[in-house]
């Protein structure tokens, strides 16, 4: 039994989904769904309110709130996300639930280890300097939701070896580069400069 | 030594003493010492004592908006404001954050907004980080424009009797030079980050439930005429202290004439043990005094090292590595003692210059203490996380930047005028 392992953080759930659903033949596959609380915002707010004496505290007080904030939104996403992949996926596909509390992109490499997980699914964003299926100087609308990305096979119409690069998030490269197991990178073809999912 | 062990103390904090105990703890030393007569512990009160009711007022204010949902609110049309930009929304978070800090204090904005800022864009189910930091660091940048913006300044402003209006006319340009400067970098340094695009409809979260709306606006309007208070104050050089405590006291008998209990949240909200931190640093800095420790600084800072220009980065960058050494606070009131020898025509200057150093300058570690920072980095070579390192990695960039370009803009205004 395959496990594919799907990181959601929320933005673009349901077209990420959907990608992730249709690309993928869910024949003896499980499925988990992982959200990562990341702590790293957290970490930031407690040290800034560190510097100020006597706060203390009220630190510990809300950065108790931020937390369980923080939990409750990524359970709002799972369970968001197990109630559209449900009916997508042939009936008695076991989906699971996970939710860790860290880094995202260490969790992520830590729990495909733990899981053993054949794939590790994540959404991506387009370039802020445009999406790679739109060459320099293509005019008109960008592609149709739900309509993947595709990298041109062949360099620019005007013969010229420029090719864009991609500027992915720090999340995303470590993930890459530090995966046991396969990676299927879903670009959010139609959202121009969407973050990662 | 007594210094050096209170201050040992209060950036060690062992088993999380809170920092108040160290400060009174050494100027009871100093005390039992001789080093202090009782009558200066009284004198150093009434110094401090329109600052901290200052303090205690405007802590009440903010803990009644926050209650009355203002914040909540803010946070809400920064969002809105952005229309969908990402980026866009990181600069209404960073004004947003520089308007509060301006008018309420630093404090407000890292412990009342930052969490809602928080709570906003976690709604809004992009990455927090950018956001988080932008509130953390423009709650130091956007401190130089009023004495109330930073604690700080209220000391500087209180110990060298310097009128309001002129502060401010000195201290605008460079505050917003930095907020802007600050803006840019961190457009650059979170590109990556940053999502272009936010969702087309925020989740229902995003305009969570709101107190009735009275106390709201009722709030709103207190909160109003409590600044506007606070700048006729300022312009007729009157003491800011009453009109906070005033403040406080009307949002509080508003908050119970629409039925909310705002007494618990007063006592969580007010931070206590700021005052006797405040009052017991500032005897003990005035016990170094009496010993005659601050002397060799006095001369070097004075003594006009590479002319006014020079003089004010020189003042600048030791204010900047004392509150990183030790904290803001302490190294604030230790250059107050340097300065009050100074001539009283350069002093003015020399106080906007350390008052950059130390709001700006002390972001550089956050925790402001270089020794702490030290310190990870000695137990991270043993394989334990060191989260300061990832502060490190934004602010190394982010502060000698702004609080240079925040001194150049104070040199070619010619110092404080």
């Amino acid at each position: 039994m395959k496990r594919v392992l799907v990181a959601v953080s929320g933005f673009l759930l349901s077209e990420f989904l959907d990608r992730v659903l249709s690309q993928l033949t869910w024949t003896d596959v499980e499925l988990d769904l992982l959200h990562v609380v990341d702590t790293r915002p957290l970490r930031e707010f407690g040290l800034a309110a560190r510097s100020l004496p006597g706060r203390s505290g009220q630190t510990a007080e809300r950065l108790r709130q931020m937390g369980a904030l923080g939990a409750e939104a990524g359970q709002r996403m799972l369970e968001e996300a197990e109630a559209f992949a449900a009916p997508r996926l042939p009936a008695g596909t076991t989906i699971r639930r996970l939710q860790r509390t860290g880094v995202p992109e260490h969790e992520i490499i830590a729990t495909a280890y733990e899981i053993d997980a054949s794939l590790i699914a994540l959404g991506a964003a387009e370039d802020p300097a445009g999406p790679l299926s739109s060459p320099p100087g293509r005019q008109g609308p960008g592609p149709k939701p739900h309509e993947t990305a595709k990298r041109p096979s062949s360099p620019p119409p005007d013969g010229s070896p420029k090719f864009q690069r991609r500027h992915f998030s720090p999340t995303l490269r470590f993930v890459v580069d530090h995966a046991p197991c396969d990676v299927l990178l879903l670009l959010a073809s139609d959202h121009r400069n969407a973050d990662e999912q | 030594m007594v210094f050096l062990a209170v201050m040992a103390l209060v950036i060690a904090r062992p088993r999380g003493l809170n920092e108040a105990w160290p400060a009174v703890g050494g100027a009871a030393a100093l005390l039992a010492l001789g080093l202090l007569s009782f009558g200066d512990l009284v004198a150093v009160w009434r110094e401090t004592a329109g600052v901290l009711i200052f303090l205690a007022g405007m802590m009440v204010v903010s803990t009644v908006l926050e209650l009355a949902g203002v914040f909540t609110w803010a946070a809400s049309y920064a969002a809105k404001a952005s229309g969908g930009s990402g980026r866009r929304l990181l600069v209404n978070v960073f004004l947003l954050g520089a308007l509060v800090t301006a008018l309420l204090s630093l404090d407000v904005t890292v412990i009342i907004l930052t969490p809602i800022v928080y709570a906003t864009v976690v709604a809004l189910r992009i990455d927090p980080l950018p956001y988080l930091y932008a509130c953390t660091f423009v709650a130091n940048t956007g401190s130089l424009i009023f004495p109330m913006s930073n604690l700080t300044n209220l000391l500087v402003v209180n110990r060298l009797d310097l009128p309001f209006w002129r502060f401010t006319f000195s201290m605008a340009l460079p505050d917003i030079v930095s907020v802007g400067v600050n803006i840019a970098i961190f457009l650059w340094l979170f590109r990556d980050r940053l999502p272009g695009r936010l969702p087309r409809e925020a989740p229902a979260s995003l305009a969570p439930d709101l107190p009735p709306r009275p106390f709201f606006r009722s709030a709103t309007v207190v909160l109003a005429l409590v600044l506007a208070g606070l700048f006729v104050s300022g312009l007729a050089e009157w003491p800011l202290w009453p009109v906070a405590l005033a403040g406080a006291v009307v949002l509080v008998l508003v908050a119970r004439m629409t039925g909310i209990d705002v007494a618990h949240a007063i006592v969580q909200g007010v931070s206590w043990p700021l005052f006797l931190f405040v009052w017991g640093m500032a005897t003990v800095v005035q016990g170094i005094e009496h010993a005659g420790l601050t002397q060799d600084l006095a001369r070097l800072v004075l003594s006009g090292p590479g002319g006014p220009v020079g003089s004010l980065a020189v003042t600048g960058g030791i204010a900047a590595f004392g509150a990183n050494l030790f904290n803001n606070i302490p190294m604030t009131l230790v250059m107050l003692i340097v300065l009050a020898a100074g001539a009283p025509s350069r002093v003015g200057g020399l106080a906007a210059a350390t008052l950059i150093g130390v709001n700006i300058g002390s972001a550089l570690t956050t925790v402001g203490s270089l020794a702490t920072i030290l310190w990870l980095s000695l137990v991270r070579r043993q394989g334990v996380e060191v989260p300061v390192l990832e502060y490190l990695r934004v602010s190394i960039i982010t502060v000698p930047l702004v609080l240079a370009t925040a001194l150049a803009v104070l040199a070619l205004e010619g110092g404080f005028r």
